[in-house]
């Protein structure tokens, strides 16, 4: 990092900028991704179901994007607080409560204990070990799920799951109506606890801690609880995320919990970009629609199609598809306004 | 003006009329097509080519379109979300598919409220069939094909025995079933071994199995890489040589043999498709297959069952139309006797799961090629869970 850079830091800390910005007309932007999704609910009839995985796997890389992307963990174990937070709601939803409200809080509850109890054990390491460990506690999490038969339902998943309407008001209708608004809320929410996290003073430390973990240490920083508490925010997102599933499929397979989940879904951010917000958006995007329409032109191709996309990507454009339109925005910006804000968003 | 309009109202009836003679019934299969389950989509695939080959693409006239989706390497939520989509946009009059329990149960809800025939070609969990009035199996439940293997086991000669199963809900369910049978015939068993799912050295467990001096071994794997290892792993360590039965189910199909060698000659197996029978409908089925996929083409359980499935279908449009309500469907079906290459299939009217003959079967070496032959039939077996637990939910 050189000296200018950390200059920047510095000054982003005494004033964060998303809350000393003035107001421009660029920041409409903003709205798009949420214009979009009341959009296809209007006209997405018979793929409301689709929207719904989206939405849910859009949360789930963003979960991932505050570990990995923002704060540096380096974690192939993200399946555990998406799958623990998937049984939670679950097992709360067929033994508790059936209030997809209080489900979702105990499950994101649930699932952020799990994350501040692992990120304890785990996060005193680096590197390669810590992402042994974060492979090793998601493979823990699997088994428990696997062998607790009476409590899981084991390989042949948790099914009876019975939601009651949201608030009492509305009906989790058979085509996913209900379930795409619901997940869009929840979305929203993570969305803008995310952005002010990561545009807080924690937040640009955790940034100091991914780029220089000895000087921030220096400086004084608790580097381990900062880490800890980001990790255990990120899991509870997470866990976020794994309920709203569980709540829109009534059901909860193993797969919640398996290696590949946590290896979509890190696909899905270096695809969109990581530490960009809207990264895991497009990521996440891309990646279901596309297996979902290369699927039914032929099932044997969509793998070929994302793997593809994937090399082009982390070859060529560093920053993934957001990097892309970032540098599109700013070459633009640069010949209407050179004076202009091209301050790279982070 | 009046001639007219009687005219133009008799062209429109007839062109209503062969709209409705031309129609088209969709069958939309929910499948494996990537990940470590592919081989079952390729299965599936195969099949009915074979199977419109020999029976042609439509009936009376209307035509039968499959449409595939890939569900990967099973994902609850997105098998849900492809049923909807196939129903709500796809209009199928008749959806199938499931490799895995979980995928099947997470449709039960949607079929059950559009009231859409579904007919399972894998997931072998007794309980799926009650999750919705509008399933019915055509492959199998793991309860109903291991139930006779352990008596079987006692009366030929196998006293006792030693079990070794993956760890998970079908191991165990296969264990257990084997167990009541095998004790309740009065044989001893000296030992139940568990095999975490990603273990892919079987040697420790082998030698724990080779140590208790039992009789046989009774393992039950998935089918694919981990049971190809666990059965190479009972040769290797000696077991065969002490003289020791292996005895499984699906390890053995006739798909795996040519990986083992000559050291499988031996093994017993029971299933409820021998791959080598010489039913006139096997024989039929097994030429179409290697028309399509090529002369080596073996045919496993996914393929017996979609060709029955499509079976179905075909019964259903040539009796019903093609037009038909979920109720007419599922009634008409769940009523039929198959004449399947399998032998005869039937369906248990209330709980729309399949009855069926189950084999034992040893390999042998026959014209120079590893096949499975036929010892003992047991005829028009039914899911023994079922019957046992005859309130579940």
């Amino acid at each position: 990092m050189t000296n200018q850079q950390q200059a920047t830091t510095q000054q982003q800390i005494l004033a964060p900028a998303a809350m000393s910005r003035p107001f421009s007309p660029a920041m409409l932007w903003h709205l798009l991704p949420w214009v979009i999704a009341l959009i296809f609910f209007f006209v997405g009839d018979g793929y409301h179901s689709l929207g719904t995985n989206i939405l849910v796997m859009i949360l789930f890389a963003l979960s991932l994007d505050l570990a990995l992307g923002y704060a540096g963990i380096i974690t192939l174990g993200h399946a555990a607080f998406f799958g623990a937070g998937a049984y939670a709601a679950g097992i709360f939803a067929i033994h508790f409560n059936a209030d997809p409200v209080l489900g979702l809080l105990a499950a994101t509850a649930i699932a952020g204990l799990l994350g501040l109890l692992t990120g304890m054990l785990i996060l005193h390491t680096r590197g390669e070990t810590l992402l042994m460990l974060t492979l090793a506690i998601a493979a823990i999490f699997y088994e428990i799920a696997n062998h607790a038969r009476w409590l899981t339902g084991g390989d042949d998943g948790l099914s009876g799951i019975r939601v009651t309407p949201v608030f009492g008001l509305f009906r989790f209708d058979l085509w996913g109506k209900t379930a795409f608004l619901y997940a869009l809320s929840v979305l929203f929410i993570w969305f803008i606890i995310a952005a002010l996290v990561v545009r807080s003073p924690f937040g640009r430390s955790l940034d100091g801690i991914r780029q220089n973990t000895k000087r921030m240490r220096a400086i004084g920083t608790p580097v381990w609880w900062r880490l800890v508490a980001m990790y255990s925010l990120s899991a509870a997102m997470a866990g976020s995320a794994g309920a709203l599933t569980a709540q829109s499929t009534r059901l909860v397979g193993l797969s919640t919990l398996e290696l590949l989940t946590s290896g979509i879904v890190a696909v899905m951010l270096v695809l969109g970009g990581e530490r960009r917000l809207y990264g895991a958006f497009i990521g996440a995007a891309i990646y279901v629609v596309v297996q979902d329409f290369a699927g039914s032109i032929s099932p044997f191709i969509w793998m070929f199609v994302i793997g593809f996309l994937l090399i082009i990507i982390v070859l060529f454009f560093e920053g993934g598809l957001m990097g892309i339109i970032d540098s599109v925005v700013a070459k633009l910006k640069g010949k209407a306004d050179a004076s202009g804000q091209t301050g790279k968003r982070t | 003006m009046k001639r007219r309009l009687i005219a133009s109202a008799a062209a429109a009836l007839i062109t209503l009329s062969t709209a409705a003679y031309a129609d088209v019934v969709k069958f939309g299969i929910i499948a494996p097509f990537s990940g470590p389950f592919a081989v079952w989509g390729k299965q599936f695939k195969d099949s009915v080519e074979a199977f419109q080959k020999l029976n042609g693409k439509s009936v009376n006239g209307h035509e039968i379109q499959i449409i595939w989706r890939d569900e990967g390497a099973g994902d609850a939520s997105k098998s849900r979300q492809f049923a909807e989509e196939l129903i709500l946009r796809e209009k199928v009059n008749v959806l199938g598919g499931f490799a895995l329990t979980p995928d099947a149960l997470a449709v039960s809800e949607v079929i059950s409220e559009s009231k859409t025939p579904t007919i399972i070609l894998n997931a072998a969990t007794s309980i799926v069939t009650r999750k919705s009035p509008y399933f019915l199996r055509v492959s199998m439940t793991v309860a109903q094909y291991v139930s006779p293997l352990g008596g079987w086991a006692v009366q030929n000669g196998i006293k006792s025995i030693y079990t070794m199963v993956s760890d998970y809900a079908p191991g165990i369910d296969a264990q257990d079933e084997f167990l009541s049978g095998f004790e309740k015939a009065g044989g001893k068993v000296l030992g139940k071994d568990r095999v975490p799912l990603n273990v892919t050295d079987f040697a420790p467990y082998m030698e724990r199995a080779l140590q208790s001096k039992a009789d046989g071994l009774f393992i039950f794997a998935p089918a694919g890489a981990p049971s190809v290892a666990m059965v190479r792993e009972f040769e290797r360590r000696g077991l065969k040589a002490a003289g020791m039965k292996l005895l499984g189910t699906g390890e053995m199909q006739e798909i795996f043999l040519p990986s083992f060698g000559d050291s499988i000659l031996g093994a017993i197996s029971s299933t409820h498709y021998t791959e080598s029978n010489q039913r006139p409908e096997n024989i039929a089925f097994r030429k179409a297959l290697t028309e399509v996929a090529g002369k080596d083409a073996v045919p496993d359980m996914a393929s017996i069952a979609v060709w029955d499935a499509l079976g179905l279908v075909y019964e259903t449009v040539k009796a019903l139309g093609p037009k038909f309500t979920g109720d007419q469907a599922i009634d008409f079906m769940k009523s039929k006797t198959i004449n399947s290459p399998r032998g005869p299939i039937s369906w248990d009217p209330k709980e729309r799961d399949i009855i069926q003959n189950v084999y034992i079967r040893e390999v042998k070496k026959v014209d120079g090629k590893l096949i499975n032959v036929d010892l003992a039939t047991y005829e028009k077996v039914r899911d023994p869970w079922k019957d046992n637990h005859p309130d579940a939910k």
